[in-house]
């Protein structure tokens, strides 16, 4: 016989959980709580569903393709890849909105490559980066005489420069409206991930680097107006640099927040006057702005109060369907 | 001496010659043996083979390699080498290597041990050199055999004599009869003696009752006898593994296309995104497709876990299994008394404990004490602290031992008597004739002189044959016959005492009986496997009476049940009987009939036989089952069980009493056999549930998880980019599986992942075993807004746990993407947009995939359309209520007490035909307790007078 110590000595503990004692946990799903609850959340999402809906409507919204591809455009004269520094105004009236949008299509800043293409420490202030860029930022790491690019990669160089000038026409007088683009930036990005180095003047920091290959400037002089609103916490850069997951997106461009304009922009003629850069012709891209407004449930979009409506007519379909087949099949069992 | 022995030399080119006391000329087989799965040699080739036999590892070992290379890799390179070792530590601790003896060596083995190698015997510290083997490792048979050595040799007991040994031994080459062996010993200056079986001790058998015994090495390592019966190690595989394996490669050929669209894909979009016109891209050094391919659906199962869920044909040993070998005298009736434990806790106490009993004492009394101490052939032996009582079957030594518990005990033997203390007063029985034990018998009888001088037979067996020898005067015969009855309902084997004096020409007799109770549990555990519907198919090396026998007390053949016995000597008898079976069967041929099939080894061989097969398997399955192409499952305790073990589908082995050898071929072991209820009951049900939801949840998960990143190719220009973050995947697959249950279960202690509680379960509800075999469907209600609540939170606390430097940017992807993808509504809005739209449109979306999965269960229950069984006993557990009702309801009209069975076979007529066919037997009415070797070397009545246990015994 085995003995008894020996079978103590090989005991697992003797715990419900070890030995497997744990009470069974099933949800019970009975008719008495479906059919209800099925009622209860269909009218809930018919509520929401209309509420959306209502509001989505109510959102006014201005797309302006500036890409130039037809003749008539403004912008045509700019889609020629060879003419430098092009201007171009566009001429239109709207209701009252508040943000500025840019509207990118075929722009791929998903493929796989190109959304690599950065070096984390480098957008995080690590100054050893800036003399030796990671890999990944291949080929937009050292120039053609070896020397770094900072910020480096593809993501960066290939950041958006076309810049905009908004001014209300009234009675033929045109008053430019200013532009809030401070808090464009998600917060994480601008707070967290992104940091310039600790080096006063930023500039220094800079030394023995170039600019991306196709910038203008270098990543501290982004903007001349604010101090502050250079290197890598520039907000415009922080926008670009966060990659769109589809091809086709929108990036925040500006808010209209300040002075007269404080809640939006009142309805009326303007002109947008549009430095035109970025060449999207020859991948077939596209370039609009949009001009919107912003409801408690974000931008317009009605697919999302149809949703909503689809659902909880279906619940409230379902739960009727049910009802039906509880009452048929119930009450002969019952016996 | 036996008769089989043959004079002849064995000439053929395999016999051998064993020089005694010399140097071998020829190099024999050592003695290592390595019964494990793996040995050192073929342990990688071995456990390469297995693991890829399983697509999924093949497939893991295809992704690991791919792994290997650095660029593709993200979970590193140690994940698949670390198991590795782990495995191969644990196979080579597994080893095992046996004494090292050789051929030719003369050894000496002491009580209790092993036998390490096949060996003849010279001499022992019996008379005669007699000695015995308990052989359950090779065949199972529980009760000891009895060895005898050549008279030649037997007196060759010290040192000295066995040194001066000198001569030859010839014998066979090795096989695998375990019964035959034919060998001469030609010692110097004597005539050349045979040697037979019955002269060789053999590996794996145990030395019992014998204190030492003097042997020559015959066979040694895989030469022996208990090796060359042994079968290579299968490996198994599970059922569910088999399923999942075609899954896999289906998986892994969607996969190929998958890729093959995205390839294809790739290039199509490369061709209209020349990298001239896609300026802002780094296109130098493509990334590649294949990396869209590191982490696919996966469903592993490394044993045979869910198989325990779906056995349904039980192969087991009887003897040692089934009883555990082990006896006690639990209860008696003695003239028209009972007395004995309580029938409500017969598992408890292991001993007959009535104070009754001996508070009782009169005349009947003592003499069935008297007959239980005196009537048997056990042989006492005196130890500092007490007496040790050799039986050659334990229910005699139970017998024995129950009479001393009760004032009765006996203490010595002598060639011609039997003493006994009589509540202190010591007896002595003159043996005057031992009237041995037989099958046929059923009866073992001595005749005896008692003290005052009277002539007495004192006779034991089982009840049908006492009772038709007892007088028409026997009082108490109702009575006794009623106790019997109930005795034999509670699972105990029976037998009966009677006595008479010779002297007086009139019988006047009386009759007492006693029971012994098998062990712990077996009943019970054997009646609720059935009620499973697991059929039960009992192999055993023991005699056909005690198969039977031990049928009854386990309740495996009930009382209703006819019994087929084929039992013929050639082919053409057995065909006729199987035909003439099958014939009388006629229509309920091939269904489930209320019939025991009992057949013997010899008939079985035939059966066996092709042209039979097919017949018997008919025959066979009429009394058990309906369905073949089933699982099975073999128990078994001895040596003699590893080669059932290994072929059924899941073995399992019961460490105890026989050795390990059982529990070490075996796939899972278990000390009891009614732990085999639990085993199958309770984790096999839950196993087979949770491996097949695990399954169905995993292939899910996945396809939720690559459907969405296969759709992301579409848009990204086929360029690999991966959607989710590789270390959200990574976490997702792990958190996703295991460890929120894990985490549910010990926040708020109840289990997830069980359709009912053990306790009320399976157990008490066998039926339900069945019920497990349905597919679930993969739904379940909180993976969707897991998985969201997941990212949101993961992409939230990101900058403060700073995992991978890749995150960064990706956790908005997420979010936008999902629910892009979801939503199919306009693509990422950038950021001002506020998180609560968001959130209302996961739930908005969350809700509708939520609403599939409630809809069907909602509908089944409650019995609003069609209740399924599992869903009544969930239902009545929620309520706190017992769910047994609800099994016996459902137990599709066949009631599961003995009495509503018996009813049933009222209306059936087929097996009342089949029961006036000529060899169905139904006169046995209880398993009664007795086995005796018959026909051994030495006769029970040659052994019982060969002892002296007044004298000392040799010692070496």
């Amino acid at each position: 016989m085995v003995k008894e110590e020996k079978e103590i000595a090989n005991r697992p503990d003797n715990t419900a959980f070890t030995q497997q004692r744990l009470p069974a946990w099933q949800p019970m799903l009975s008719a008495g709580i479906v059919i209800p609850g099925f009622v209860l959340i269909g009218l809930a999402f018919i509520g929401i569903g209309v509420a959306l809906f209502v509001t989505s409507r109510s959102i006014t919204v201005l797309e302006i393709d500036y890409t130039g591809v037809e003749k008539d455009s403004p912008c045509y004269k700019c889609s020629d890849a060879d003419v430098k520094n092009c201007v171009c105004n566009l001429v239109f009236s709207i209701d009252r909105t508040r943000v500025l949008l840019l509207w990118f299509v075929k722009l791929f800043q998903n493929y796989r490559k190109y959304a690599a293409s950065k070096d984390d420490d480098q957008l995080s202030g690590d100054l050893d980066a800036f003399t030796a860029p990671s890999d990944s930022c291949s080929p937009y790491d050292y120039n053609s005489n070896d020397k770094p690019i900072v910020p480096c990669g593809a993501i960066a160089n290939s950041m958006f420069n076309d810049t905009f000038k908004l001014y209300r026409v009234v009675n033929g007088a045109k008053k430019l409206v200013p532009l809030d683009g401070k808090g464009i930036a998600w917060w994480i990005d601008y707070n967290v991930k992104y940091r310039n180095p600790s080096v006063t003047p930023l500039k220094n920091a800079f030394n023995n680097t170039v600019k991306p290959i196709f910038w203008p400037k270098p990543a501290y002089q982004l903007d001349a107006s604010d101090p502050a609103n250079n290197g890598f916490i520039n907000q415009d850069f922080l926008v670009w640099m966060r990659r769109a997951a589809l091809p086709d997106f929108r990036k925040l461009y500006r808010r209209i927040t300040e002075g007269d304009y404080a809640k939006g922009l009142p309805a009326g003629n303007y002109s947008l006057t549009i430095a035109y850069n970025y060449p999207v012709l020859s991948f077939e891209g596209t370039k609009k702005v949009v001009f919107s407004n912003v409801s408690w449930m974000g931008g317009k979009n009605e697919f999302l109060g149809i949703a909503y409506l689809v659902v909880g007519s279906l619940c409230v379909l379902m739960s009727i369907v049910m009802l039906i087949v509880y009452a048929k099949f119930k009450f002969p069992e019952e016996d | 001496m036996s008769g089989t022995t043959s004079q002849a030399d064995p000439v053929d080119a395999t016999a051998r010659s064993v020089l005694l006391n010399g140097t071998q000329t020829t190099k024999f087989c050592d003695n290592h043996v390595s019964t494990t799965k793996y040995g050192v040699l073929t342990f990688l080739p071995r456990f390469l083979y297995e693991q890829i036999r399983r697509a999924a590892n093949a497939f893991f070992l295809f992704i690991a390699l791919m792994q290997q290379i650095p660029d593709v890799s993200p979970t590193g390179r140690y994940t698949t080498l670390v198991p590795l070792i782990f495995i191969l530590t644990v196979a080579g601790i597994k080893e095992i290597i046996e004494d090292y003896v050789a051929v030719g060596d003369i050894v000496k083995v002491t009580n209790g041990q092993h036998l390490p190698a096949d060996m003849v015997i010279v001499s022992s510290s019996e008379p005669q050199a007699m000695c015995y083997t308990e052989t359950s490792n090779l065949d199972g048979e529980t009760n000891l055999k009895i060895r005898q050595g050549l008279s030649l040799t037997a007196t060759y007991q010290t040192l000295e004599d066995l040194i001066g040994l000198s001569g030859r031994l010839e014998c066979e080459g090795p096989n695998r009869h375990l019964y035959d062996f034919t060998g001469t010993l030609r010692l110097e200056n004597q005539n050349p003696a045979p040697l037979g079986p019955d002269q060789v001790l053999l590996r794996g058998a145990q030395l019992r009752n014998t204190q030492w015994v003097v042997g020559i090495i015959v066979y040694t390592g895989h030469d022996s006898k208990l090796m060359q019966n042994s079968t290579k190690a299968p490996l198994k595989r599970s059922n569910v593994e088999r399923v999942t394996n075609m899954q896999i490669l289906v998986l892994f050929c969607i996969l190929l296309v998958m890729a093959l669209i995205s390839s294809v894909g790739a290039a199509i979009w490369n061709k209209q995104h020349t990298e001239e016109s896609c300026w802002y891209l780094n296109r130098a050094g493509h990334g590649n497709v294949l990396r869209r391919n590191r982490h696919t659906a996966m469903a592993r199962t490394s044993n045979l876990n869910e198989e325990l869920g779906q056995v349904k044909y039980l192969f087991s040993d009887k003897t040692g299994t089934l009883t555990c070998n082990i006896m006690h005298f639990k209860k008696c009736t003695i003239a028209g008394l009972t007395y004995g434990a309580l029938p409500a806790s017969p598992n408890n106490s292991t001993e007959f404990d009535d104070p009754t009993l001996v508070q009782n004492i009169e005349t009947h009394i003592c003499e069935f004490l008297t007959v239980m101490a005196v009537c048997h052939t056990v042989v006492p032996e005196r130890e500092e602290n007490g007496i040790i009582y050799q039986a050659s079957s334990p229910d005699e030594g139970a017998l024995v031992k129950g009479a001393k518990g009760l004032g009765f005990v006996f203490t010595a033997r002598t060639p011609r008597s039997v003493i006994i203390e009589a509540r202190g007063k010591e007896m002595s029985y003159e043996l005057l004739n031992v009237l041995e034990f037989s099958s046929n018998r059923k009866r073992m009888s001595v005749v005896v002189r008692t003290p005052t001088g009277r002539l007495r037979l004192y006779c034991k067996g089982a009840d049908n044959v006492i009772f038709e020898r007892l007088t028409e005067a026997s009082q108490y015969k109702e009575l006794t016959m009623a106790h019997l009855e109930e005795f034999a309902t509670e699972g105990l084997r029976t037998l009966c005492f009677a006595y008479v004096d010779l002297e007086e020409e009139a019988y006047q007799e009386w009759l007492k009986e006693y029971t012994i109770i098998s062990t712990a549990g077996v009943p019970e555990t054997i009646a609720t496997l059935m009620k499973a519907d697991i059929k039960i198919w009992v192999l055993t090396g023991d005699k056909q009476e005690t198969a039977i026998n031990i049928g009854y007390s386990c309740r495996l053949i009930t009382h209703g049940m006819s019994l087929i016995i084929v039992n013929e000597d050639s082919l053409d008898a057995t065909r006729a009987t199987l035909t003439s079976h099958c014939d009388s069967l006629g229509d309920s041929l091939g269904k489930e009939n209320e019939l025991a099939l009992i057949i013997d080894g010899q008939t079985l061989k035939y059966a066996l036989s092709f042209e039979l097969r097919q017949a018997f398997l008919d025959l066979a399955l009429s009394c058990k089952a309906k369905h073949v192409k089933a699982i099975t499952l073999a128990i078994g305790d001895g040596a003699n069980d590893v080669g059932m073990i290994q072929t059924a589908h899941v073995g399992v082995g019961i460490s105890g009493n026989e050795g390990m050898q059982a529990t070490n071929s075996s796939d899972y072991s278990i000390a009891q056999f009614c732990y085999l209820e639990k085993l199958l009951l309770v984790h096999g049900a839950w196993s087979y549930n949770r491996v097949t939801k695990c399954i169905l949840y995993c292939f899910y998960k996945n396809v939720v998880l690559y459907i969405i990143e296969l759709w992301f190719a579409f848009v990204n220009g086929f360029s690999g980019q991966i959607l989710f973050e590789r270390w959200c995947i990574g976490l997702y697959n792990v958190i996703f599986t295991r460890r929120l249950r894990s985490l549910w279960e010990y926040l708020t202690g109840r289990a997830a992942n069980r359709t009912c509680s053990a306790s009320r379960s399976s157990t008490e509800s066998p039926r339900m075993l069945r019920l497990q075999h349905q597919v679930f469907p993969p739904g379940g209600m909180g993976k969707h807004g897991a998985l969201d609540v997941f990212f949101a939170v993961y992409s939230a606390i990101w900058p403060s746990i700073p995992i991978a430097p890749d995150m960064l940017g990706q956790a908005s992807w997420q979010s936008d993407a999902v629910l892009v993808l979801l939503a199919g509504s306009d693509p990422g809005a950038g950021c001002v947009f506020t998180q609560r739209l968001r959130l209302d449109r996961v739930i908005t979306l969350k809700v509708s995939c939520m609403m599939s999965d409630g809809l069907l269960p909602a509908l089944s229950t409650r019995r609003t359309v069609r209740k399924s069984l599992l869903e009544e006993v969930q239902e009545l557990e929620a309520r706190a209520v017992d769910p047994g009702a609800a099994v016996l309801r459902d137990a599709s009209g066949r009631s599961l007490n003995e009495r509503a069975h018996l009813l049933t076979r009222v209306f059936r007529k087929a097996p009342s035909t089949v029961g006036r066919s000529n060899s169905v037997q139904q006169t046995v009415s209880h398993g009664y307790a007795f086995s005796q070797e018959e026909h051994g070397v030495v006769s029970q009545s040659e052994m019982v007078r060969s002892y002296d246990t007044t004298r000392e015994r040799p010692s070496l």
